[in-house]
């Protein structure tokens, strides 16, 4: 229950601050303008109907969803913990009786809950371009919750090197990159050639380009298989990771400031 | 004032040095960013040798260009203006206001930002290639680096107009990042955007210009496009200065 009050609020606070909620909106739909507009250049300049299987229709409602998805794997949570660590607020919530990895968790679903209905709302919408059966929606769904897992534990463990940096806005611009990269956000990790195509399975690319392909029902049940093992053994490695970093952290935090 | 920007830059360095962890990662990361938009174009223009007009090598030169630019300001700009948002909301701006010194220029130049210095430098010696291998003429490169200045100078007053908005607008952290979104989304062909896209953002609000000029210079020169670029920083700067003032009322010191 304690930690339904971390979702409540974190919810509550996404949608209290209206102005950056639209906001992130309006910069959401200028990412899917500039990547729309440039495919589109791309496939009249190319003269070819697909790419990678792929049609322009597709296209836009991969782009649109990948985008959309890049609102829900919200990297702030780092920037938080950095503010945390250099005020020495971390102090105070140390002392309380919660697990803050979990705490942590809950409160990144409240963050993200709005831009997940959105979400949801677009693949409704979307899912009238691909055929995919009641069971697959289902497995696409359980994907999802999964892979948000992942991405939430490795967000947990970028975070950690706060304890260490003074300054984490530098990594602001990379993680962004790294997404739209490996995220799939400027174009399907599809399009790549077969030498780079073990990209698919890193964990950008399952939170962004991944689930926009399934999304889309362009994943075979062996991919999705894949993808499942993949997310797994990434959670797997950031847990460790996590508890390594900690252990170390924690002995290098001098909460200046409390 | 010379003086004092002089002290303050000492300080910038020596900070630098002191936080050196964070200093590689900046430069490192400010290296991997360039290099991530650079194998993005590849893929764009591994399926269309030519997108109107266009060949990879105007896709560099704009994508080096927009960098040049950014670096450029963020190695003086940007450290002061991420002081300068914390010190409005928390009300710690009177250290400064009791100076004999013109605080809008205090707080403009108060930090320099080293490590964005060398992604800086690896921008401007790729340009460099990439001119030589255009072959600019000796004017056009002088027109080039008045439109870098001046591309700079836009991307300050933009991010400026954003960050001095926290006189009035507390927690709308999203409009800090909204510059960077427009400046990413003119990294691109003008052309590419349909016509309405493309007025608002060549005239009205010059990103696109900003962008795109420079890599025109090789097919030919718009001076009407610089000048109305050099009218509109000059107006946002105005409207940037307007501002500061406006926020000094609104301000609630915190002592």
């Amino acid at each position: 229950m304690k930690y339904l009050v971390s979702f409540r609020n974190a919810f509550y606070s996404t949608i209290a601050y209206r102005g950056n909620f639209v906001l992130r909106l309006v910069t959401v739909s200028l990412q899917i303008g500039v990547a729309v507009f440039m495919w589109q250049a791309v496939f009249r300049f190319s003269g070819k109907g697909d790419i990678a299987g792929i049609d322009p229709l597709q296209m836009t409602y991969y782009l649109i969803i990948v985008n959309l998805l890049s609102l829900i794997f919200s990297t702030s949570l780092i920037f938080k913990f950095s503010q945390l660590v250099r005020s020495g607020n971390l102090t105070i919530l140390l002392l309380r009786p919660v697990k803050l990895l979990v705490q942590a968790f809950f409160e990144y679903v409240g963050l993200s809950f709005p831009y997940l209905i959105i979400y949801g709302f677009v693949l409704v919408v979307s899912s009238e371009t691909s055929s995919q059966s009641f069971t697959e929606i289902l497995m696409t769904l359980a994907l999802f919750a999964i892979i948000y897992i992942t991405f939430f534990l490795l967000i947990s463990a970028m975070s950690l090197v706060s304890f260490w940096l003074i300054q984490v806005w530098p990594m602001r611009p990379v993680i962004n990159a790294l997404f739209m990269l490996l995220g799939g956000q400027a174009f399907p990790l599809q399009v790549l050639p077969q030498t780079f195509r073990w990209l698919e399975y890193t964990p950008f690319a399952l939170a962004g380009n991944q689930l926009a392909l399934l999304s889309l029902g362009k994943v075979s049940s062996v991919q999705m298989l894949l993808v499942f093992l993949a997310s797994i053994s990434w959670s797997l490695v950031f847990l460790i990771l996590i508890k390594e970093l900690w252990r170390k952290g924690i002995h290098a935090y001098e909460g200046v400031g409390s | 004032m010379i003086r004092l920007y002089r002290t303050l830059i000492k300080q910038s360095f020596e900070e630098t040095f002191a936080y050196r962890g964070t200093t590689i990662l900046t430069i490192v990361f400010g290296i991997l960013f360039y290099a991530i938009v650079i194998l993005t174009g590849s893929v764009y223009f591994s399926f269309a040798k030519d997108i109107f007009g266009w060949d990879f090598t105007d896709y560099l030169n704009l994508v080096t260009t927009a960098n040049v630019m950014t670096y450029l300001y963020e190695f003086l700009f940007v450290q002061s203006q991420e002081a300068l948002t914390s010190q409005i909301l928390e009300g710690t701006l009177d250290y400064s206001l009791i100076r004999p010194v013109n605080t809008y220029w205090f707080h403009v130049l108060y930090r320099v930002d080293f490590p964005s210095l060398i992604p800086l430098i690896l921008t401007v010696g790729i340009e460099w290639v990439i001119i030589a291998r255009i072959r600019l003429s000796f004017s056009q490169i002088l027109l080039y680096v008045l439109i870098v200045m001046l591309g700079t100078l836009f991307i300050f007053c933009l991010n400026q107009i954003a960050v001095t908005a926290t006189f009035w607008i507390d927690g709308l952290s999203a409009l800090a990042g909204l510059p960077e979104y427009i400046m990413d989304a003119s990294t691109r062909p003008a052309k590419i955007y349909p016509k309405v896209i493309q007025v608002l953002f060549l005239w009205i609000l010059p990103s696109l210009t900003v962008t795109n000029i420079p890599v025109s210079l090789r097919y030919r020169t718009s001076f009407r496009a610089v000048i109305w670029l050099a009218v509109v920083d000059a107006c946002l700067l105005i409207a940037s200065k307007f501002e500061w003032q406006r926020g000094l009322e609104q301000y609630v010191s915190a002592n």
